[in-house]
């Protein structure tokens, strides 16, 4: 089963993200802030990585950078999932290597599931589901 | 003096080559009288003359007082002027400063009168000098007109101050002689603006938040399984909060794109634009919402190829969308739409022409301002957010082109965008 590391401080999104992608047949593992998200991606070895940005503790950028500096950490996919849509942050997070910079507000969650599941290989991504 | 005359009388006879003739007594006392008289007579002009004289004198000394107080007036409300004031002849040289003009550059009157202005360095928020061309003091006076700008100047200490600068050419019979120079320390001013900026910023991130958590949950109930079964009513009332739940986000998303206007933070990314192409195909986008109103939109492309031109193509993008969308929003269902684009001198030309419900003069003078919407626009579309012609103008004014519009009310308005070809500016 597929392991995915939410790390998202707002409860709201972290209980929407949980409850959607557990249904979807995943194993959902949320932490509520980066410092904590950082242990547990060391700790569970996640498959994907959904990384808030503005977060207590630390924020999103410092984790992508302590991530993409560990031997595990560098290889796994970590998608941004913001509401912060500054072109300068969206430069930074791409610059540090993140797999998808998602602005939360501006993206149907149907649209997040299809690329979450093609980027896991898992599903049937046959045909994009996009409810118009 | 009798005996001169007599004498003189006497030589010039001789010297006529004449014989004096003996002068009688008489004809003798009356000639002492003549010439007494004129003697009186030469007096009495000297006198008036001394007199005129002494009036004029004291007329002049009056006038040269009179000099005086308007010149101590004149100085005395240039020192009261609360903001800079340099005059400058038309070789850039400074002929008059004030005392404010001093503090705000930095540099003091005596090093400056008689120097040539444009060697304070100027330098934009970047850090980059401002060559003299684009200097506000040569361009007014090479175009005798009003030039204003915003730099920063390089002060005696080297620190930077943001000024700004309003250049007024001098003319005397339509012939520029000199400038005035108005400058303003505008530091407040920016700081103020840069508080707004990271306010909108910080705003709109807050507001995102709860209206994205919205937006996904009337998403997971739209996909719940119970909703299918449920009933038309509650299906409705379901599309309803997520329709205005969208509205609100896009007004949102509108305030930071003009936040970041006004900030000057747009990064234009300008490539290699066809701009025929990138017209097709908003067009072919826009079609599925023409059809459902039955508008028809008709095209009229030139047959050869234009000129690329080097802007940014996302945003030149948004601006033609915006339009056409406008365009085919306002007009009533069976109305037309016609769009042309074609190459007029040094300029590419796009024109967007609706049936819809026109403009008043009103509307036209305000209609590139920030949120403005015209009374029967509202009526007619209630969702309009008044910012997306702000943010046109912009983009175009910001590539070096204009845009215009022109209407006549209920029958329909058009759109112009002029775009130059060459020296496109870099942003």
């Amino acid at each position: 089963m597929k392991k995915i590391l939410v790390i998202e401080d707002e409860l709201a999104y972290a209980k929407l993200l949980h409850d959607q992608l557990s249904n979807g047949g995943c194993e959902v593992i949320t932490a509520p802030n980066g410092e904590e998200g950082l242990k547990q991606a060391y700790a569970i070895k996640p498959d994907l990585i959904l990384l808030d940005i503005i977060m207590p503790k630390l924020d999103g950028i410092e984790v992508l950078k302590a991530l993409r500096a560990d031997a595990w950490g560098k290889e796994v996919p970590i998608f941004i999932l913001t509401n912060v849509s500054e072109p300068k942050v969206i430069v930074e997070g791409m610059n540090n290597s993140a797999t998808n910079y998602i602005v939360k507000s501006d993206i149907k969650f149907m649209d997040l599931l299809w690329s979450i599941k093609n980027t896991l290989k898992w599903g049937d991504t046959s045909e994009k589901n996009t409810n118009r | 003096m009798l005996k001169h005359t007599l004498q003189t009388h006497t030589s010039l006879k001789w010297s006529q080559g004449k014989k004096p003739k003996k002068i009688g007594r008489l004809k003798q006392a009356k000639r002492k009288s003549k010439a007494q008289k004129h003697n009186l007579e030469q007096i009495s002009t000297l006198k008036e003359t001394k007199r005129a004289m002494l009036n004029i004198m004291e007329d002049l000394e009056i006038a040269k007082n009179m000099l005086a107080l308007e010149k101590a007036k004149d100085e005395a409300m240039l020192a009261s002027i609360g903001e800079g004031l340099i005059a400058v002849d038309t070789d850039r040289k400074v002929i008059m400063m004030n005392k404010v003009a001093e503090c705000v550059l930095g540099w003091p009157i005596k090093d400056l009168m008689g120097s040539v202005l444009t060697e304070i360095p100027l330098v934009d928020d970047a850090g980059n000098l401002i060559p003299l061309d684009k200097r506000p003091t040569t361009i007014a006076l090479a175009t005798g007109e009003l030039t204003k700008v915003n730099y920063y100047i390089v002060k005696k200490d080297k620190t930077k101050l943001p000024i700004s600068i309003t250049a007024t050419p001098i003319k005397l019979e339509n012939k520029t002689i000199g400038l005035i120079e108005i400058i303003r320390d505008v530091s407040r001013e920016l700081e103020i603006d840069r508080a707004k900026s990271e306010f909108v910023s910080l705003a709109s991130h807050q507001l995102r938040t709860p209206l994205g958590i919205i937006k996904w949950y009337l998403e997971a109930l739209e996909n719940d399984e119970c909703y299918k079964n449920a009933s038309a009513e509650i299906r409705k009332y379901i599309e309803e909060i997520s329709t205005s739940n969208e509205r609100v986000l896009s007004l949102v998303r509108n305030l930071l794109s003009v936040s970041r206007i006004d900030q000057g933070n747009v990064k234009d990314e300008p490539q290699s634009v066809d701009v025929t192409s990138v017209v097709k195909e908003v067009i072919d986008q826009m079609q599925i919402v023409a059809l459902k109103k039955h508008i028809a939109i008709h095209c009229k492309f030139p047959e050869h190829s234009l000129p690329t031109i080097n802007i940014d193509v996302l945003r030149f993008h948004e601006v033609i969308e915006n339009l056409i969308n406008n365009a085919i929003g306002y007009t009533a269902p069976y109305g037309t739409v016609d769009v042309f684009v074609d190459k007029v001198d040094t300029n590419l030309l796009i024109s967007i022409k609706d049936t819809g419900i026109g403009l008043s003069n009103y509307d036209m003078q305000h209609l590139f301002t920030k949120f403005y919407r015209g009374e029967h626009a509202i009526g007619y579309n209630p969702e309009g957010t008044g910012l997306g012609l702000y943010v046109a103008k912009s983009y175009v004014e910001g590539w070096g082109g204009k845009i215009l519009v022109e209407s006549i009310e209920t029958k329909g308005a058009t759109f112009t965008i002029t775009l130059p070809i060459l020296k496109q500016e870099k942003l």
